[in-house]
């Protein structure tokens, strides 16, 4: 019998050209856990989360999101996730409260206006922005009604790409605090980030990717964002030692 | 979720700041183009009304005068409008309106609009048909063209996608957003147009007119919805706004203006209308058909001599010359009857190869349909001229039978306004539509042909831009 994993990685692997860019990925996710993928450019995080939508075709491995084959059955997964690019992408001719009504509706459900309003609210968006057009929206504002759509869907999986991205602190603090709130609610949440003190602050775990790899899966809660950061530059830079060397040589 | 797509293209589209002003000059065009067709159709019933009740006055009041001579003096047929010509005209002011019916040869059609109009007139020619073949294409892809192609732009088509939409909804989505828009302009203008147009006609509201007018506002439909599957199809085919544009503005020119303009020159070189000359002396030569032959006449002379036992015609019980007359007009029918038949088989192969472009365009079937349904395809325009031809054969031989009966004087026999009263007035009715629709089931099969491949190429394309964003899809 296997466990009923949230999302799940069985030996992914994908290449553009030459460029082996996820190599036999094992990864799991359970319910009401996050995994902050930690990364430099090119280090695969955005592939693995492209691999779980189903954006990509894996070359090798299956992907599964509710123990729902990806590649089997695409439409029926995505149904089950809740995804946040680095920049969402709502309709600009459409008010904030229009474009969350909208993906609501996709979903089958009808909530009220008021409902819809609340959900912007705990997203953090200020009412007065709810009736103006996206198009007028700072780039965190967008991120946080693509929050509160991703509460509207009441999905099981939540999967972040660099959700964080270009926010300023007070944003990406808010952000912070609504995706807490969704992992405390039960979803499980896969997110990409370069910003290891927010992957502390929000993680259960946190993965190091490099050069397509997983390389190492930490315990968020067992170490502080120091020794996450030392660790993270080790891999990327080699020990510290070597790296002392380099910069005297 | 189809549902849903629908209704936020809709209401993207009502904050485009395009949609309104090309709504309004689309109305305003509508409106200007009934009110021409009102005035023009005005002008014209009264024409033909006050030449009617003329041509009456003056047959009637042409005193007394010799049968044969009455021939020649003769009378009009004029063609009643039909029930929906405001909508579409079609030939009818190409081909002429009014036929006079007289001794020995068969006129064709004359009072043709055509010839009056001014040369910018003739470029000029707006009408509701015409707004709804070429306008109606360019209206839907200047608002469809970003369907596909701005939602890719946007990032929202991943984003939507993303959320657990498949590939064919989202192009019911589509298909629904684009025909739902279309369909809410068009039916309620459509009715509009109808109405005026059957109030308009002289004769009223018919069943058939109505029928006509539903069948025009099916054909309409198809047209405008392959139109919208052609939109998203090529829509679904680029990835930015400007590039879906220039492509559809490009189809364009090719369904709704080039491919039409080329079918009918191609059907010009291949089957060439013969010299309005050569056209006119083989008339000329049906009509002197009696005259050619001296060795007929003198058999059909002597056939009557021996039919009543007469030594020469001065003898016979009835006047030969009317008799000949007679004989005269039935030998030339049948050459009449070639010589237009002729006309009428090129014109047709001219329509066959025209159909032959309906592979390049669904204008060229919609507005064939179009003409058909408005009565005023060429078509509708023979079954008047035969009607008419018809309507002279018996006129004359009544005339002549009268002369033959009663003339033994010779030409100084003159028959009165009793015998004038006796010649019932021309009427014609289009046939039925329901009678002549196999006429048109070529171009039907077209449309709907058109109508199946555009929405399965736009259904592949519209798939096949789904996968490029999301490949599992």
């Amino acid at each position: 019998m296997t466990t009923k994993h949230m999302l799940e990685a069985r030996g992914l692997c994908k290449t553009f050209g030459d460029n082996e860019a996820l190599v036999d990925l094992n990864l799991t996710v359970e319910q009401g856990e996050v995994v902050c993928l930690l990364g430099a450019n090119g280090a695969g995080k955005t592939t693995t989360i492209n691999l779980f939508l189903g954006f990509l075709k894996p070359d090798r491995g299956s992907a599964f999101v509710t123990n729902i084959d990806v590649v089997k059955e695409p439409v029926e997964a995505r149904k089950h996730i809740a995804y946040l690019p680095e920049s969402v992408a709502l309709y600009p001719k459409l008010t904030g409260i229009e474009n969350i009504a909208f993906f609501d509706k996709l979903t089958g459900a009808e909530r009220s206006e008021t409902e819809l309003a609340v959900l912007l609210r705990d997203a953090g968006l200020p009412e007065s922005a709810h009736g103006r057009r996206t198009s007028t929206y700072s780039k965190g504002m967008r991120q946080k009604v693509g929050i509160a759509i991703a509460m509207a869907r009441n999905s099981r999986v939540l999967l972040l790409d660099e959700p964080l991205s270009g926010l300023d602190p007070s944003a990406a603090n808010d952000l912070g605090q609504s995706i807490c709130r969704l992992r405390d609610q039960g979803c499980s949440v896969l997110m990409a980030t370069h910003d290891i003190f927010r992957a502390k602050e929000i993680g259960n775990r946190i993965g190091i990717m490099m050069a397509g790899r997983l390389v190492q899966v930490l315990d968020a809660n067992a170490l502080d964002a120091k020794e996450i950061e030392h660790i993270y530059l080790e891999h990327l830079h080699g020990p510290t030692e070597q790296r002392e060397e380099a910069r005297v040589a | 979720m189809s549902k849903a797509i629908a209704n936020k293209d809709q209401l993207l589209l009502r904050r485009e700041s395009l949609v309104k002003p090309l709504l309004i000059a689309t109305v305003v065009l509508l409106a200007a183009s009934v009110l021409a067709g009102l005035q023009r159709e005005n002008v014209f019933d009264k024409e033909r009304a006050a030449a009617s009740i003329a041509d009456k006055e003056v047959w009637m009041n042409q005193g007394d005068r010799n049968p044969h001579s009455a021939a020649h003096f003769s009378r009009y047929a004029f063609r009643p409008a039909a029930s929906l010509s405001l909508i579409d005209p079609g030939t009818n002011d190409f081909a002429g309106q009014a036929v006079w019916m007289e001794a020995h040869y068969q006129d064709p059609a004359v009072f043709r609009r055509a010839e009056d109009a001014s040369e910018l007139g003739r470029f000029t020619l707006l009408t509701p048909a015409f707004l709804l073949l070429v306008g109606g294409p360019l209206l839907i892809f200047l608002t469809m063209h970003g369907a596909i192609a701005g939602e890719r732009e946007d990032g929202t088509m991943r984003q939507l996608l993303a959320t657990g939409v498949g590939a064919g909804q989202f192009f019911q989505g589509k298909l629904r957003s684009g025909l739902g828009m279309t369909m809410r302009v068009y039916t309620p203008a459509f009715f509009v147009l109808a109405l005026f147009s059957l109030f308009a006609t002289p004769g009223g509201v018919t069943a058939d007119g109505a029928i006509r007018a539903g069948a025009m506002y099916l054909t309409f439909a198809i047209y405008l919805a392959i139109c919208v599957a052609i939109a998203i199809a090529v829509s679904a085919m680029y990835r930015t706004r400007q590039a879906a544009f220039l492509a559809l503005a490009a189809t364009w020119v090719v369904i709704a203006v080039m491919a039409p303009r080329l079918a009918s020159d191609v059907a010009t070189a291949v089957a060439p209308q013969p010299d309005a000359r050569v056209v006119s002396n083989d008339l000329r030569a049906a009509s002197d058909i009696w005259y050619a032959d001296k060795d007929r006449q003198e058999r059909i002379q002597q056939s009557v001599l021996d039919e009543y036992g007469a030594v020469d015609i001065d003898s016979l019980p009835i006047n030969y010359g009317a008799y000949a007359l007679q004989v005269s007009e039935e030998l030339s029918n049948p050459e009449f009857d070639r010589v237009y038949g002729g006309l009428d088989s090129t014109y047709r192969l001219q329509e066959s190869v025209v159909r032959l472009f309906s592979v390049l365009s669904p204008t060229i079937p919609a507005a064939g349909l179009s003409r058909a349904f408005a009565g005023t395809d060429r078509e509708h325009q023979r079954d008047f001229t035969v009607a008419a031809e018809l309507h002279r054969r018996d006129m004359i031989k009544m005339l002549n039978e009268d002369y033959m009966l009663n003339g033994q004087a010779g030409p100084v026999y003159t028959a009165n306004a009793e015998l004038w009263a006796l010649f019932e007035d021309f009427a014609f009715e289009p046939r039925a539509i329901a009678a002549v629709a196999g006429r048109y089931l070529g171009d039907f099969v077209a449309l709907l042909l058109w109508a199946a491949a555009a929405l399965f190429v736009a259904q592949v394309l519209v798939g096949r831009a789904v996968r490029s964003e999301v490949p599992t899809a």
